[in-house]
């Protein structure tokens, strides 16, 4: 793995000529009302992404997450006895259409990593947006299997007990989330999601997936009353309020055009992980091809749940140009329009 | 669900239903369906070039009280107020309109949506089972001729109590569940050895299933 140079560190001793002139410039953004210190520093919030380069599912995916972990500073002494709760992308199934949701074998590789880490236990758990049969969806997934093999227990979140707190993202008008009670019990939630387009939100990445932590019987399949409290401020909502604490995205195989079910495989043989979710998904959309500032709920989250800004974001491994590959944005979806990265 | 989650009304029809034949819960299922007669999930106006392409407009029932109408909580009201002799009820007539409005074009029902920015979207066989169950007699046959090819083929695939739950009840309200049903059930409860225990839920409707070979609106227990 190489690591990325063209990292802006915040500490300067003297400007150069340049930053003479972006500075100048700086005061005249500021003069239009827009604030020069994000303008010119990027964000405030700084994190680090890992990008791996996977050709397949075939790999030693665990080996890669490990060698993830120590770059961006995970140690088994943060890992060790902790109770990890993986979170994949399971939506719904279809013959020939396994790049819907993440494939079994980055979660078994998520889970072996976690464990030789040292944490005390691993488990997996969905509430599946379309399907009321969970377990359906976890067998045809291909999920059962790996997961009964490996003697690891999976939880349907859609019928669950619920634990109600405080909106703390307080950008819909919903004044509380019920999430599963289960999390009570567990030390760390890792989103591990699917890079997928959108056609509702852009791209669905770490921070949409945990619309599938919400228990079907109080939301609903789909989970409409997050719909109706507008997506993209659930998705902030969400995140505020739950605070997870590491994102694997599997970008292997992920899907391009009209996502996130009906969209058509798109091979980036990328995994991208990472302390800061809104991070993980400006990163997984830079190297989509996507403009993260032109995604609404990132652009949004900027600078509060986290950094998208390029300049804020330390990469690791693989650099972002060596492994983009534009996915397909159809014109006829409005949340696909404009949001190409140059 | 629980007393802080008044919105999620959905397990009333289903309330109702377990409450037929019944008469100690008289009461309570009167009150139950006069709550499903009063409620509706939101619905609009369609809008000409909408992304979805489903009539939005149809009153139906919804999971959670102030979201759009969906299949299966629009299903189990239909049954609900069936089973106590509101066949002809203007609400059952609208969700008959809503179901075959929501029928996907090759055939079968997901969760409710059409077609999206003109993709036709997946079919699953729990919701489809659930809208041939409530719509068993009030339509011809030949209307949902490709939803039962479907479903009869899903029926001898899947083996999960929910899945396999409501395909045969909706395969046996129109009279056309496989002969091997009982065995697709024994299969599907013997995979509690692998999973484990089933939920009681899940577990109760597989079983319905095999008492009520001809739907749940002629269950014989």
């Amino acid at each position: 793995m190489s690591t990325s140079q063209d990292v802006i560190t915040p500490e300067r001793r003297a400007w150069t000529r340049r930053e003479f002139l972006y500075a100048l410039a700086g005061g005249i953004v500021l003069a239009s009302g827009v604030s020069a210190g994000r303008w010119f520093f990027g964000s405030h919030l700084r994190s680090e992404t890992f990008v791996a380069k996977m050709n397949g599912y075939g790999g030693d995916l665990s080996g890669v997450m490990i060698n993830g972990f120590q770059e961006l500073g995970l140690s088994s002494s943060e890992i060790h006895g902790k109770r990890i709760l993986l979170k994949p992308n399971l939506v719904e199934t279809s013959q020939g259409a396994p790049h819907i949701n993440t494939h079994p074998l980055v979660l078994r590789g998520a889970i072996e990593a976690f464990l030789r880490l040292g944490a005390a236990t691993v488990m997996v758990a969905e509430g599946p947006g379309h399907r009321r049969d969970t377990l359906a969806v976890y067998e045809e997934s291909g999920l059962a299997d790996v997961l009964t093999e490996d003697h690891i227990q999976f939880h349907d979140l859609n019928y669950i007990t619920g634990h109600t707190i405080t909106n703390l993202g307080r950008q819909s008008t919903l004044r509380t989330l019920t999430f599963p009670a289960l999390f009570l019990e567990v030390d760390w939630i890792v989103s591990v999601a699917k890079m997928k387009t959108h056609h509702w939100a852009g791209a669905t990445l770490s921070m949409k997936n945990l619309f599938g932590v919400m228990p079907g019987i109080y939301y609903g399949w789909p989970k409409n009353v997050l719909h109706h409290a507008g997506i993209e401020n659930s998705i902030l909502d969400i995140n505020a309020t739950l605070k997870p604490h590491f994102a694997i995205v599997d970008g292997i195989i992920g899907m391009e055009g009209d996502g996130p079910i009906m969209g058509t495989p798109k091979k980036a043989g990328v995994l991208v992980m990472g302390r800061n979710l809104t991070a993980v998904d400006a990163t997984c959309c830079r190297i989509m091809g996507i403009d993260p500032s032109k995604v609404s709920y990132l652009a949004r989250a900027d600078d509060w749940l986290g950094p998208i800004d390029e300049r804020s974001i330390q990469q690791r491994g693989e650099t972002i140009a060596s492994v983009r590959t534009n996915f397909s944005l159809l014109e006829h979806i409005p949340a696909h329009q404009g949001v190409r990265l140059a | 669900m629980a007393t802080d989650h008044t919105d999620a009304y959905w397990p009333t029809a289903i309330s109702v239903l377990a409450w037929c034949g019944s008469p100690g819960h008289d009461g309570s299922r009167g009150r139950g369906l006069k709550f499903l007669l009063d409620i509706t999930g939101r619905h609009w106006k369609k809008e000409v070039g909408a992304p979805v392409a489903h009539d939005t407009s149809i009153p139906g029932w919804s999971w959670i009280a102030d979201t759009h109408s969906w299949v299966e909580p629009t299903a189990l009201a239909m049954c609900a107020l069936r089973a106590n002799g509101l066949v002809q009820h203007s609400r059952v007539l609208d969700g008959v309109r809503l179901l075959m409005d929501r029928q996907l074009p090759h055939g079968g029902w997901n969760y409710g949506n059409t077609r999206v920015f003109g993709s036709e979207l997946h079919r699953a066989p729990e919701s489809t089972g659930a809208a041939l169950q409530a719509l068993a007699g009030l339509v011809p046959s030949a209307e949902i001729r490709k939803s039962i090819d479907y479903l009869k083929t899903e029926a001898r695939r899947v083996r999960t109590p929910i899945a396999l739950g409501w395909s045969l009840l909706g395969l046996g309200a129109w009279g056309e569940a496989p002969k091997e049903a009982p065995d697709l059930i024994l299969q599907t409860v013997e995979r509690q050895q692998r999973y484990g225990a089933y939920d009681t839920s899940s577990l109760a409707l597989v079983l319905l299933a095999s008492a009520a070979p001809n739907g749940i609106l002629e269950v014989r227990i």
